[in-house]
């Protein structure tokens, strides 16, 4: 019995232990590490041939990790604990598994991990590598005697189960009506997100965050054309300062739920990030999503009003101009460093650079393009990797080190335009991303991380200004995709013309893969209840009758089975005959006794109607000769069958 | 006195019921529903379709699955039942067969479950359009005469969601006969002694004795089924066979008599069950005198077949 699971079990085996793995980024490690102990002490008793440990022992490690999951998520609800549940249950059922009879239990559980998997992701990716699970675990709910022998008979079996689910599957899906609501008070941050920004940017953590290729979300642009320069997606804004680190201020002030759009520009598939942030392109003035509200700032900066831990479908609309600026943001916006740990030498140097960015009369505008080209001039770098600098200063960065990532020249030139007189602040949000012609969507990922700086200009309006385009004008012209392989990669000429081209097999497969899953999953997260009834209304039927149609087509699924299956059941001649010759006989109180033979029947009805025997003696014999037949041939062909049947019924009813 | 000997050894015909089969959720096809609940419940907290749509591929596989077990069993009936009759103590044996009437489709994990009797196979296999037999042992610790257990034929193949059934009742008898039993002689008596006693003519006492004596002259009170054709061919006169025991292995029992003079019935029925056996297996001529000073001469399979069943079922109460 302790070979039992990996010997007579083993597609059931493997099959919940990929489901396990591949929950590994959505569960606590401390839960996955548990349950894969679980199955690694398993595969030690096999192949020791150790005893497996007792049911009792199992139930007891059971109750222990549900206590330890309520102690670390502080409840048992939400799909976080469930899942990390489920990883250990199913380990501690894969240990304890010694008999056929809990083969099914297994496969349930085997069914629960892998569909929680949907609850995390719905990328398709991951839904490919589940059908072979899913099949993997319905195929060992089939008989194990059978599945042993008649493995190929099994499989052709659960394809059809399989493609007469599909159509019932769709149906259900097309028409039954799906509403959706929070049925209990789940907790929502109860882990963090791989994508967004936290309420603090110090120097070199965008660029640390640049590091990961976490797909952030997907924009399908509309009406207006953008080029790749010009795609800036906001997220925070930094309005708080201590030397070249950036803080978020958290305000509810000037805080309005944003409407719908009247037209949508653009919209956007958001990864659940477990923040609230949204990202919102230059301009956008309303931003709506199903199942979620929205939020903006006076300056358009847009939130969810709680921490987006399921993907959002968020469509937008742009305005043209964004809206003037008060006095209260424009004086938050002012607030200076602090600079008294500066040396008096260091303390002049860096008024002296201010004042040279501000000549007389001049304009917000004018200062911000000085500051640029102090940076473009005075032998600044852009660097991929500059590593954590926490404790960095303004003086230093200007004047020592002249070398950063994009949230050095952001924080140092927001600084710089604060030292100037001008309100100014950093954001934080993405840049640029891959466009996918096919699908004409654009992707961005973690990689696309940016820092920009916005200040206000003479029209007391918000302009943004990003000093990366003349510090490292390719980085912001070729996305950080290419500018990285370039400058990584070392790619030549002809390699980046075909990469800008995506003509290569390796990037249209890509690009054709990206599409297909961002249409699948916009495809899942539009079709809800509105669109059931959008669809419902064109079609002019209510949803009464949508529920009716349901059942009907269950209906016909039924009978269709049903008559498919009988269409092969072989109507028992012989029994039809005999029928006949029975209801024939019993008109003179004679029948067939169970001990008896056909022939001996036919001696008993002559010797008892002897009358009736003279006449119709050589008809009741042809009868009993054809019945004899019937039953005694089984190689007579149907129509055989039936025209005998037919003879029968003509010589009884002439009897 | 309630003995009574029926003179017909036939019994009445009798019928057979299959009924149609019913289906329900297993008890895994419960939980199996049940996590098809849930999974709509996370989906509809979540509002992810996803899950909606796998929660709805789950109820397709239960909803087809339903009909799959359902005609899995649907065409499979019973085609022969048969028990045999056996002694008490001694096992007999059950004999089912099944049969597919699908041209197509093979019936897959039917459990056959005699119930009465609590035996239980499982056939894996019957292909379109054949039979497939199954024997059980059957062992009873009394005499009697039983009648055939309801059959439930049942399957929850492919998956185990479903458990649909057929009970097919079968009214028909089956007897335990008596232990063979007992220390006792058989009372052998002579044609002669017999003829006398019984006033019987030697065409009564017609036997299948085997140990062959010689031929003599027929008589008028010898039976013409006897005379040797082939003798009369060769001599032209009429001879007749002669056995050894026509003058030593007649067996007579007087029913009544022997039962009211031991006190201990069932030694008593285990005694004669054992005498009726030997002379049937040893071709003996058994004659029995029943409470009607009838005779009956137990010559054929049926008679003592006949006897045997008579001797399960005796009771007390037949002597009151």
């Amino acid at each position: 019995m302790n070979r039992l699971l990996f010997r007579d079990y083993y597609s059931l085996a493997i099959s919940i232990f990929i489901s396990t793995l591949l929950l590994l980024p959505d569960v606590p490690i401390w839960c996955f590490s548990l349950g894969i102990l679980f199955w690694a002490w398993r595969l030690f008793c096999h192949v020791f041939d150790f005893t497996v440990p007792s049911r009792k022992i199992t139930g007891f490690l059971s109750f222990l990790a549900l206590a330890v999951i309520l102690l670390d998520f502080r409840t048992l609800m939400g799909k976080e604990p469930a899942a990390s549940f489920i990883i250990i249950l199913s380990g501690l059922k894969a240990l304890e598994f010694s008999d056929d009879s809990e083969k099914d239990f297994l496969v349930l559980l085997g069914f629960f991990l892998i569909s929680s998997k949907f609850l995390f992701s719905y990328d398709l990716m991951y839904l490919i590598l589940s059908l072979p699970i899913y099949a993997l675990l319905t195929l060992n709910l089939f008989p194990s005697e059978w599945l042993k022998g008649h493995r190929t008979d099994a499989l052709k079996y659960l394809g059809k189960v399989i493609l007469l689910a599909i159509p019932l599957t769709a149906a259900m899906f097309i028409m039954l009506p799906r509403i959706t609501k929070t049925l209990l008070e789940i907790p929502t941050n109860s882990r963090q997100g791989s994508s967004g920004f936290s309420d603090s940017v110090s120097p070199g953590s965008i660029s640390r965050l640049s590091q990961s290729n976490e797909l952030v979300m997907r924009v399908e642009l509309f009406n207006n054309r953008f080029n790749l320069s010009e795609l800036y997606f906001s997220g925070l804004a930094l309005e708080k300062a201590n030397q070249m680190t950036w803080l978020h201020l958290r305000t509810d002030e000037g805080i309005t739920l944003s409407e719908q759009p009247v037209e949508t520009d653009y919209r956007v598939v958001l990864e659940p990030h477990y923040k609230n942030q949204a990202f919102s392109l230059k301009g956008t003035d309303r931003m709506s999503a199903e199942g979620l509200r929205i939020y903006f700032d006076s300056s358009r900066n847009f939130r969810f009003d709680t921490y987006l831990e399921k993907k959002a479908f968020i469509q937008a609309s742009m305005a043209g101009v964004r809206p003037l600026v008060s006095d209260a943001i424009i004086n938050r916006n002012l607030s200076q460093p602090d600079f008294s740990n500066l040396s008096p030498e260091q303390q002049q140097q860096l008024e002296n650079l201010i004042k040279s960015f501000k000549e007389s009369d001049a304009t917000a505008e004018q200062i911000s393009k000085n500051i640029l080209k102090h940076f473009a001039t005075g032998g600044f770098r852009y660097t991929l990797n500059p590593g954590e600098q926490p404790q960095l200063n303004l003086y230093d960065f200007l004047f020592k080190y002249k070398n950063g990532y994009c949230e050095h020249y952001a924080a140092a030139m927001a600084q710089l335009l604060r030292l100037s007189d001008v309100p100014a602040r950093v954001i934080v949000g993405y840049h640029g991303g891959e466009f996918n012609p096919l699908g004409n969507f654009w992707t961005v990922r973690q990689k696309d991380s940016h820092a920009w700086v916005e200040f206000i200009n003479s029209q007391r309006r918000w302009l943004p200004v990003d000093p990366v385009t003349v510090v490292a004008p390719q980085r912001i012209e070729l996305g950080f995709n290419m500018y990285n392989s370039i400058v990584n990669d070392l790619l030549t000429e002809e390699e980046i013309k075909n990469k800008l081209d995506g003509t290569d097999l390796v990037s249209r497969l890509s690009m054709w893969f990206d599409n297909m899953n961002y249409r699948w999953s916009t495809f899942l997260l539009e079709y809800d209840f509105d669109k059931q009834k959008d669809i419902l209304k064109s079609l002019n039927i209510s949803l009464g009758t949508g529920l009716i149609i349901i059942l009907l087509f269950l209906f016909i699924i039924s009978v269709a089975i049903n008559l498919f299956q009988r269409r092969g059941v072989r109507k028992n001649f012989s029994e039809l005959c005999f029928e006949e010759i029975n209801n024939w006989a019993s008109k003179f109180d004679l029948q067939k006794k169970d001990t008896e033979g056909p022939v001996s029947w036919q001696e008993r009805i002559i010797g008892a109607l002897p009358e009736k025997a003279q006449t119709f003696l050589p008809e009741l014999n042809k009868a009993f000769s054809i019945w004899i037949n019937l039953s005694y041939r089984q190689s007579l062909s149907l129509n055989d069958s039936k025209k005998s049947l037919t003879e029968i019924r003509k010589i009884m009813k002439r009897g | 006195m309630g003995l009574k000997f029926q003179s017909k050894w036939m019994p009445d015909a009798k019928t057979k019921k299959q009924k149609r089969p019913f289906i329900i959720p297993s008890r895994f096809g419960f939980y199996f529903g049940g996590g098809i609940l849930v999974l709509i419940a996370l989906a509809y907290t979540y509002a992810n379709q996803l899950i909606y749509l796998i929660a709805f591929f789950y109820a397709s596989i239960l909803f087809i699955t339903m009909h799959l077990t359902n005609n899995n069993i649907k065409s499979v009936e019973i085609s022969e039942y048969f028990i045999g009759n056996f002694f008490q103590d001694e096992n007999g044996s059950i004999k089912v067969t099944l049969q597919n009437n699908h041209s197509k489709y093979s019936a897959r994990f039917i459990q056959v479950d005699i119930v009465d009797f609590d035996l239980k196979t499982v056939v894996s296999e019957i292909p379109p359009n054949s039979y497939k037999t199954v024997e059980f042992s059957l062992h009873q610790k009394n005499r009697g005469q039983f009648e055939y257990s309801k059959i439930v034929l049942s399957s929850k193949f492919p998956f185990n969601l479903f458990y649909s059934w057929k009970r097919l009742t079968w009214a028909e008898d089956f007897y335990v006969y008596p232990a063979r039993d007992g220390a006792q002689e058989p009372p052998y008596s002579s044609e002669d002694e017999l003829s006398k006693k019984l006033d019987l003519t030697s065409a009564h006492l017609d036997s299948k004795s085997d140990n062959f004596l010689g031929h003599k002259e027929y008589t008028p009170f010898d039976n013409y089924k006897r005379i040797d054709w082939k003798v009369y061919a060769r001599k032209n006169k009429f001879f007749v066979k002669t056995f050894e025991t026509e003058s030593s292995r007649i067996c007579f029992v007087d029913f009544l008599d022997f039962f009211k003079k031991v006190p201990d019935l069932e030694k008593r029925i285990r005694q004669l069950t054992k005498w009726v056996f030997d002379a049937q297996k040893g071709n003996a001529l058994f004659l029995i005198r029943n409470e009607n000073d009838e005779i009956m001469f137990l010559d054929d399979r049926k008679k003592y077949e006949f006897i045997l069943k008579k001797l399960s079922t005796l009771s007390a109460k037949d002597f009151a």
